[in-house]
């Protein structure tokens, strides 16, 4: 049932940003509910699959062994979005952006840990940003996935 | 503004949980579509739920309004469409009991849909995986507790409800599912690298980061493309293994209104020529046309004037359409483009195990030898104006027939007998192509009956039941 033109899985991954994005705006949660938890590690899943996404498209080719159609697409649409992901790979080495993808996944790994583990607040803050960047634009997304269901209305040519 | 955004989604869940409630009422063929519609009023109670919570935040709550107008509202169409009287009712069962063999444990329901299509759609897992981000594991099992792990919506195109000849093209639609089971056999990475080095070669980009992009873009365009031809030439593959030649005459019509013949659709669907030509080759593989004459076979050596007469004018049709697919005009506009170019090289090197698996997943169940022993009878019942349902010699040899040959016999006669008549007298053309639809559907409904009665205790042998 989804439509979802440019990104897998848009909604899924659209109220995990958001809801991440609001509970990370907040600050460095005290206590993570198990709620919370299913939020991070579905942003987790997400960075998994952008990592698995970037090994395919920028290397190296032999990381790539589990790789499934939708981390490529994944990958690129978030490439195409994020200007900090963006900065890094044009100014290279390429691992740079490599480590910047493994290190906000890393604080998904801190944040659901159980008990959570401490995460400097220079991470939660680029995490932050990211997830706040990512969530706008699946927000974004989700309103032009709305905008062309409503074009798919079959309709005759009206002229005014 | 937080508030409004908040008041106005959970406005918007009340009434799609009050239409909802409206349309689970109304008579339908089966019992799917009332599930449906009362699992879209439990998710409009969550969604309520959530826009209440002090929980919910400014991100949140912005999508959820339009997760409900985008993903949740266009569900009451399928509600609304699958009722008995939008549905050609008779033909909805044997269809949802064919997906049901062909896909064991998923449920159907088929309804109309206004866009000139035939679709199918699996309902139930999209918005689960939707759902992941919003409600916990608990709710979600919940929610989804009393359906089944498979609901598909397979759309027709309105108007032609009772076009009855035209819905062999829901098995085509059935088959559809099948095609991630068979990708979950494919080296995907494999296939996807293989994309990706010719692609490279061919992107002329020298900005890093729009490079990678480009590749991205490029190598999802050459896998979705080559999917979407594989998968059409599978759900072919099994249409023609359920009904045999009705598949390509289904396939055909709807062909007929393509903008183009030769180039790859805008949502990746594959050349009308190139299936056409894929499915004409499944039927001399199932030896119901001839590889030589390309005629159909499995007729009785003596048939009556007017079958033979129906049998000339289809034979002619279908040399016809054989020149149609002996050109290759897709393939040269395939070859005009890098990614369409690797798509389909890829695809044909598959296209053997797709075969297949098609021949593993679902056995010919329609044979030339049925179709032999079936259809001329039928036949002669459509020229005496009587439902093409069952096969009688007297009161000893009396018995149902299959509903693959109840749809061949129409479509013979109507390619075979009618559409002559309509050079001749257009009104007449008309009215005789709505008996022979009155006649097929009425066919399948008092075919259904015999089926249901024969199973009745006591009934299995005497001499009514339709065969296996």
């Amino acid at each position: 049932m989804s439509l979802s033109p440019t990104f897998p899985s848009l909604y899924k991954y659209g109220f995990a940003t958001s809801r991440a994005a609001d509970l990370l705006s907040k600050g460095r949660p005290a206590h993570i509910s198990p709620e919370q938890r299913e939020v991070f590690s579905a942003c987790k899943d997400l960075l998994e699959k952008i990592i698995k996404g970037e090994g395919f498209l920028i290397g190296p080719p032999g990381e790539v062994h589990n790789l499934r159609p939708e981390d490529v697409e994944i990958f690129t649409y978030v490439l195409d979005t994020d200007s900090a992901a963006q900065g890094l790979l044009a100014a290279g080495p390429v691992e740079a952006v490599r480590d910047y993808f493994q290190r906000i996944l890393e604080t998904f790994e801190l944040l659901t840990a159980d008990p959570p583990r401490d995460v400097e607040k220079e991470q939660l803050a680029r995490t932050l940003n990211f997830v706040s960047t990512i969530a706008d634009s699946l927000i974004e997304t989700a309103r032009e996935s709305l905008r062309r269901r409503q074009a798919e209305e079959s309709s005759p040519a009206f002229y005014e | 503004m937080n508030d409004h955004v908040r008041s106005s989604a959970f406005l918007k869940a009340e009434q799609i949980y009050e239409h909802s409630a409206r349309l689970k009422i109304l008579p339908f063929p089966s019992p799917n579509p009332g599930l449906f519609a009362t699992f879209i009023c439990s998710v409009c109670e969550k969604l309520k739920a959530r826009v209440s919570s002090p929980d919910a935040g400014e991100k949140e709550t912005s999508l959820i309004p339009i997760f409900l107008v985008d993903q949740i509202a266009p569900t009451l169409q399928f509600i609304e469409g699958a009722s008995s009287e939008n549905t050609p009712a008779s033909l909805v069962v044997p269809v949802e009991r064919i997906g049901e063999e062909v896909l064991p444990g998923s449920r159907f329901m088929v309804r109309r849909q206004w866009r000139y299509n035939y679709s199918v759609q699996e309902l139930l897992r999209g918005l689960k995986e939707d759902l992941r981000g919003l409600l916990s594991e608990a709710e979600r099992n919940l929610l989804f507790k009393d359906l089944p792990p498979r609901l598909f919506a397979i759309s027709f195109p309105s108007f032609e409800r009772d076009n009855a000849v035209l819905h062999v093209n829901f098995a085509h639609e059935i088959a559809h599912p099948l095609e991630e089971v068979y990708l979950g056999r494919e080296n995907r990475p494999a296939i996807l690298l293989e994309l990706q080095r010719e692609i490279q070669k061919g992107i002329k980009v020298d900005d890093p980061v729009q490079r990678v992009v480009e590749v991205g873009k490029a190598v999802t365009d050459a896998r979705k493309k080559r999917e979407a031809a594989l998968m059409e030439v599978l759900s072919d593959t099994i249409s023609a293994r359920v009904f045999g030649p009705s598949a390509l005459f289904a396939l055909y019509e709807v062909a007929t209104l393509s903008r183009s013949m030769d180039r790859i659709s805008a949502d990746f669907h594959p050349p009308w020529r190139f299936r056409l030509r894929e499915i004409f080759s499944t039927l001399v593989d199932l030896r119901f046309v001839d590889s030589a004459t390309f005629q159909l076979k499995g007729w009785p050596t003596e048939i009556p004037d007017c079958i033979s007469a129906v049998k000339r004018v289809v034979d002619d049709w279908l040399l016809q359409l054989h020149r149609v697919v002996e050109q290759t005009a897709d393939t040269t506009e395939i070859e005009k483009n890098l990614s369409d170019k690797q798509a389909y090289d890829s695809a044909r090197r598959a296209l053997p195990a797709v075969r297949e698996f098609a021949a593993e997943k679902v056995p010919q169940q329609y044979t030339p030898t049925v179709f032999g022993e079936e259809v001329p009878g039928l036949l002669a019942r459509l020229h005496a104006d009587l439902p093409p349902n069952r096969i009688e010699h007297g009161l000893s040899e009396n018995r149902e027939v299959r509903l693959a040959s109840i749809l061949a016999s129409g479509w013979l006669f109507k390619l075979g007998e009618l559409a002559p008549v309509f050079g001749k007298d257009r009104d007449a053309y008309v009215q005789r192509v709505q008996t022979l639809n009155r006649l097929v559907l009425k066919a399948i409904q008092l075919s259904e009956i015999q089926t249901e009665y024969a199973k009745r205790p006591g009934k299995q042998d005497n001499g009514t039941a339709k065969p296996a």
